[in-house]
């Protein structure tokens, strides 16, 4: 159990200090034990390492924490055209948990990863994905509104390669989600769906860093989400064009509904640049939600709260669209309104 | 009895410091008290400024230089006494005037004797005589158009007191500090309630200052319901054989007035310009600022708005241009404190032959800054892959009323496009400056006629040579 | 009357992909030529090819004009020359406004500095002729022009540079009546005024009823199939272009 201030996230290019935007300090503890999840599906042509890891993969969420990251690990590896493979992990207790996902040449890896429990989690993903594999990686991050969070993804694609993130933030009281992704290969392409509903006196602190060293390479961020009164959102993108990156795209885009007042609501999304031959964009919309919906809305007998939670399920329903696994699907359905499939409530 | 308590608190500071630091000042030949005593002593400064110029070199050998942004390795930090004192050996001869230098003037144009003048070694030529014709005029509407070191001791004395380095603390960055201990030289505009000025007003005496152009001041005060466009600059490069410019602009524009700020910078390429620019807006107030960076070495140059009363609004239209060598860190800050505030800032950036140009942006709004709007639009152009462009806009949202948009690109200039141009007949090098010089017109658009056309010239200049 | 334009044996190739096989062509001095073919047949890039696009590479073969050997020639070169195109697409150019840009080309290809009084007036009654809004000269170059704005804008500038041969590409597609009437009105008064050589690039046949056709060429995937006078057009409105693909195909 460690306890100091540990310093995540870190912006790839520093700004001015006073926009408390360079990096955030966490000042919970990382839990020691290891979180061993179940495996409610794990298709045959899978294959799973226990205590196996993959190498020289970078981080966004900075040095400090891995460091402290040591517990048991598992390592899946595809070499084939697989089918879906789900981890559920229970971080009841505080704890953290590794992950490594390889994908061999020309294979297919699709996985999703639902994180529960009451404490503080720490979840590491690491992907590999070699010439021509796409790997397909859902988290749905629903642990105990109360808890401490932190999620740190990193992958590195080959040639031709892709790697498709769906990421879902629903619980937690402070979470930290940081996806480092380095298009290596040429043609490669790394596309994030992130959703994600802050709810009052919740925090959620982001770091996507996607490198572009490949040629033709392409990126895509897309994240979408509802803030809630007295909640905090900082969101950090960066899309580095490194040169010889030569016909490479990225692109980032936010979309952002407010609810109620008093939001904190932090937005630096970097492009930068080296490679003449290049496009990167980035556009991020942020308001309540248009009065002539809400009027439309209303003309037809819904009231304007209702309005309200009619758009904010529909954005993380369009972000929920992009998980390949129809159970998971389902499951995240469930997650975002229990009481519309008459499911338990929270 | 309030001056006394607060030399007490200074000098506890300066106690605090010393401790540490006493003999790396006599090693280092820092800037000393004696320094900043002397140069006052010189200015004839009253004693509350000579006060603060101490106050402020205290805070100037407290902070640390920015751990963000270009690096300033080429500044000799440790003899910043030399670009406050440069040696009288140091002073400019027309001979040392770098030979690209020379060739711009010629290549735009410039007159004889305005050369020797803008780099620093002549003489003012007639621009004194233009600037007494223009301050005449003004003068009669009640303008006040003066430079600041004699406003401190007539009829506006008060008014400087109560505003200079108001809006712009020696305790927001290290060379604001060393601007509040060093500064030198600059204007001083106050525009009565409801007095609108029809011609732009121009800095031009500021040459001639001893020191101008490199810590020189500018305050303008614009009242209620009175107009103003102020031009900073000019399009020529500007020569200083000691390489650092710490100045420093406040603005003050009262309720339901206007101020236009514009500036063409360009210095010369060995220049560390560490510029700071703020203007704070009361109810139903504009700010709107033009600028346009083309020189320097390093720049650090974000004008910032703090739209303080309700209906006030600002833009910012700026265009950067990063050559060879130089590294141009530039943009825009705006604060929405008032109800319904809007601010627009619109950029464009270039960069070419490695040259590297940022854009750093921060857009706050505030709780109370309800239904307010903010939109950034940042553009960028890649001329080739040996350059460099980044673009770091920050945006910090606290009610949620506020509509806030964003967009930044980057990109390349068409070979379409070119192609097109060349099928009509136009060379290369032509299509390629015409579409960079379309490229800027959110900037020469909103310029006087003359400066859009020395604008213009200057990027064809830069855009020469750029094939191969 | 005197070769103004002559193409030999000419292979053009986009991405490696060879479109053009042979193309042989001569056009003299005030002829009006027509280029017809079905969509895809590489009617474009012939006119791509004539006019320099660095995208398009030329194999073999050659491409003669004036009796200068252009086939290197940089698209700039080959204006001042005396070739024009109009574009199918015009390109938009923000921040440059027609005006400018007329007055700038204008100065490059003659190297002489234009007299502004000269220069607006010959404007003014261009894009009277063409019935287009003064304003149009102070706005961006094609920036928020209606498709038929465009390709008046195209002949306009047809009219400003008075070309030797014009090539225009599909100039009347997207047209309504009245558009390719002024249109047709512009390409007649080049014509008539400078005694100017035409390569008209169409599949349908609307626009040339404007003027007297002197030779017809058909192309049918990269190959120029046949060469005849107007009565081609006619014959390929009756019958379409079956007989033609028939001949490509042996």
């Amino acid at each position: 159990m460690t306890n100091e201030n540990i310093i995540l996230n870190p912006l790839p290019v520093r700004t001015w200090n006073s926009l408390k935007m360079n990096e955030a300090t966490y000042s919970g503890t990382i839990p020691d034990d290891s979180c061993t999840p179940e495996l409610t599906k794990l298709p045959d042509e899978l294959k799973l390492t226990k205590n196996g890891t993959l190498d020289n993969i970078k981080s966004a969420a900075g040095e400090e924490l891995s460091s402290h990251l040591a517990g048991d690990s598992i390592l899946i590896e595809s070499d084939s055209d697989a089918s879906s493979a789900v981890l559920n992990y229970d971080f009841t207790g505080g704890k953290q948990a590794r992950l490594f996902l390889h994908a061999k040449k020309n294979s297919t890896l699709p996985v999703s990863v639902i994180m529960t429990g009451d404490g503080t989690a720490v979840l590491e993903i690491k992907i590999l994905a070699e010439p021509g594999s796409t790997v397909d990686l859902s988290v749905i991050q629903a642990v105990g509104d109360s808890c401490d969070v932190i999620t740190d993804i990193g992958g590195t694609c080959e040639e031709n390669a892709s790697f498709n993130l769906t990421k879902l933030e629903l619980g937690g009281k402070s979470e930290y989600v940081a996806v480092s992704v380095d298009l290596e290969g040429d043609h490669s392409s790394f596309s994030a769906n992130a959703g994600y509903r802050v709810r009052t006196n919740q925090s959620l602190d982001m770091n996507y860093v996607v490198r572009h060293t490949g040629r033709k390479t392409e990126s895509n961020i897309f994240a979408s989400g509802i803030l809630e009164g007295d909640s905090t959102k900082l969101f950090r993108g960066t899309i580095d064009l490194i040169k010889g990156c030569a016909g490479a795209k990225g692109t980032e885009n936010e979309d952002i509904l407010l609810l109620g007042d008093n939001q904190v609501n932090q937005t630096i999304p970097l492009i930068l640049c080296n490679e003449e031959d290049v496009e990167g964009n980035h556009g991020a919309s942020i308001g309540r939600l248009d009065e002539n919906i809400i009027f439309y809305l209303g003309s037809r007998g819904i009231s304007p709260e209702a309005a309200e939670d009619i758009i904010a399920h529909a954005k993380l329903d369009a972000i929920i669209s992009h998980i390949p696994d129809d159970d998971i699907k389902t499951l995240a359905h469930s997650l975002i309104s229990p009481e519309a499939d008459g499911g338990e409530d929270a | 009895m309030k001056e006394k308590s607060q030399v007490e608190s200074i000098d506890r500071n300066m106690y605090d410091f010393r401790n540490v630091d006493t003999d790396n000042y006599k090693l280092k030949a820092g800037l000393t008290e004696e320094i900043v005593d002397k140069i006052s002593k010189e200015k004839n400064d009253p004693a509350w400024m000579n006060l603060f110029r101490l106050q402020s070199l205290q805070i100037y050998n407290r902070m640390e230089v920015p751990n963000w942004g270009p690096p300033i390795d080429g500044l000799d930090m440790d003899n910043i006494v030399t670009y406050v004192r440069p040696n009288t050996k140091m002073s400019a001869k027309w001979s040392d005037v770098p030979d690209e230098i020379k060739d711009t003037f010629e290549r735009l144009g410039i007159p004889q004797a305005e050369r020797k003048s803008l780099a620093g070694v002549g003489a003012q030529y007639d621009s004194e005589l233009v600037y007494h014709n223009v301050r005449e005029e003004v003068a009669a509407m009640g303008v006040v158009y003066t430079d600041l070191e004699s406003a401190m001791h007539g009829e506006y004395a008060d008014m400087i007191r109560s505003h200079f380095m108001k809006l712009v603390k020696p305790t927001d960055h290290k060379f604001a500090a060393l601007h509040g201990a060093v500064w030198s030289g600059g204007s001083f505009v106050y525009v009565p309630p409801k007095v609108k000025v029809e011609i732009p007003l121009q800095s031009y005496f500021r040459l001639n200052a001893p020191g101008a152009g490199q810590f020189e001041h500018t305050l303008i005060i614009v009242d209620e319901g009175a107009d103003l466009h102020f031009i900073e600059g000019c399009s020529a490069p500007k020569y200083n054989v000691a390489n650092l410019h710490a100045g420093c602009v406040e603005l003050f524009v009262g309720k339901n007035a206007r101020l236009r700020y514009s500036t063409i910078e360009n210095w010369s390429k060995n220049m560390y310009n560490l510029n700071t620019k703020r203007a704070t807006v009361e109810e139903g107030g504009t700010m709107e600022w033009v600028s346009g960076s083309f020189g320097s070495h390093v720049s650090y140059l974000y004008p910032m708005t703090i739209l303080k009363g309700e209906n006030s609004r600002m833009e910012f239209t700026g265009i950067t241009f990063a050559g060879k060598g130089q590294n141009l860190d530039t943009g825009a800050k705006v604060v929405h404190i008032g109800e319904n505030t809007s601010s627009y800032i619109n950029t464009k950036s270039i960069s070419k032959d490695g040259g590297i140009s940022t854009f750093r942006s921060s857009v706050t709004v505030g709780k109370n800054a309800h239904k307010s709007k903010a939109a950034v639009s940042c553009q960028s152009l890649m001329l080739d892959d040996i350059s460099r462009s980044d673009t770091i806009p920050a945006m910090d949202i606290r009610t949620g009323d506020a509509d806030v948009g964003h967009e930044a690109r980057i990109g390349r200039i068409s070979d379409d496009a070119v192609f097109y141009l060349m099928s009509r007949g136009i060379s290369e090098e032509d299509a390629r400056a015409m579409i960079v010089g379309g490229f800027a017109d959110n900037v020469s658009k909103e310029l006087p006629l003359e400066y859009a056309v020395e604008m213009n010239n200057l990027i064809r200049l830069e855009m020469k040579g750029a094939i191969g | 009357m005197s070769t103004l334009l002559k193409v030999s044996n000419l292979n053009v190739s986009i991405d490696d992909k060879h479109i053009l096989h042979d193309v042989n062509m001569q056009i003299n001095e005030g002829e009006a030529h027509v280029l017809m073919g079905p969509n895809g047949a590489g009617k474009s890039t012939l006119g791509y090819a004539l006019m320099g696009n660095p995208q398009y590479t030329i194999d073999s073969g050659k491409i003669i004009f004036s009796g200068e050997d252009i086939t290197s020639e940089s698209p700039d070169k080959r204006a001042k020359a005396g070739i024009f195109l109009s574009f199918q697409t015009p390109l938009e150019v923000p921040g440059l406004s027609v005006e400018s840009f007329l007055r700038s080309a204008l100065e490059q290809r003659t190297g002489k500095r234009i007299k502004l009084f000269d220069f607006k007036k010959k404007l003014a009654a261009a894009m009277e002729l063409l019935q287009l809004d003064p304003s149009y000269a102070k706005r961006d170059l094609n920036v928020g022009f209606s498709g038929g704005e465009k390709k008046k804008t195209e002949i306009l500038q047809l009219l400003m540079f008075r070309p030797k041969l014009a090539i225009l590409d599909e100039t009347d597609s997207g047209l309504d009546v009245d558009a390719v009437r002024l249109v047709s009105k512009g390409i007649k008064t080049y014509l008539e005024e400078e005694n100017g050589a035409l390569l008209v690039i169409t599949h349908s046949t609307r626009i040339l009823d404007a003027f007297d056709i002197d030779k017809t060429h058909v192309i049918v995937d990269g190959h120029i199939v046949a060469d005849g006078d107007a009565s081609v057009v006619d014959d390929i409105n009756e019958n379409g272009y079956e007989k033609y693909i028939e001949m490509a195909g042996k």
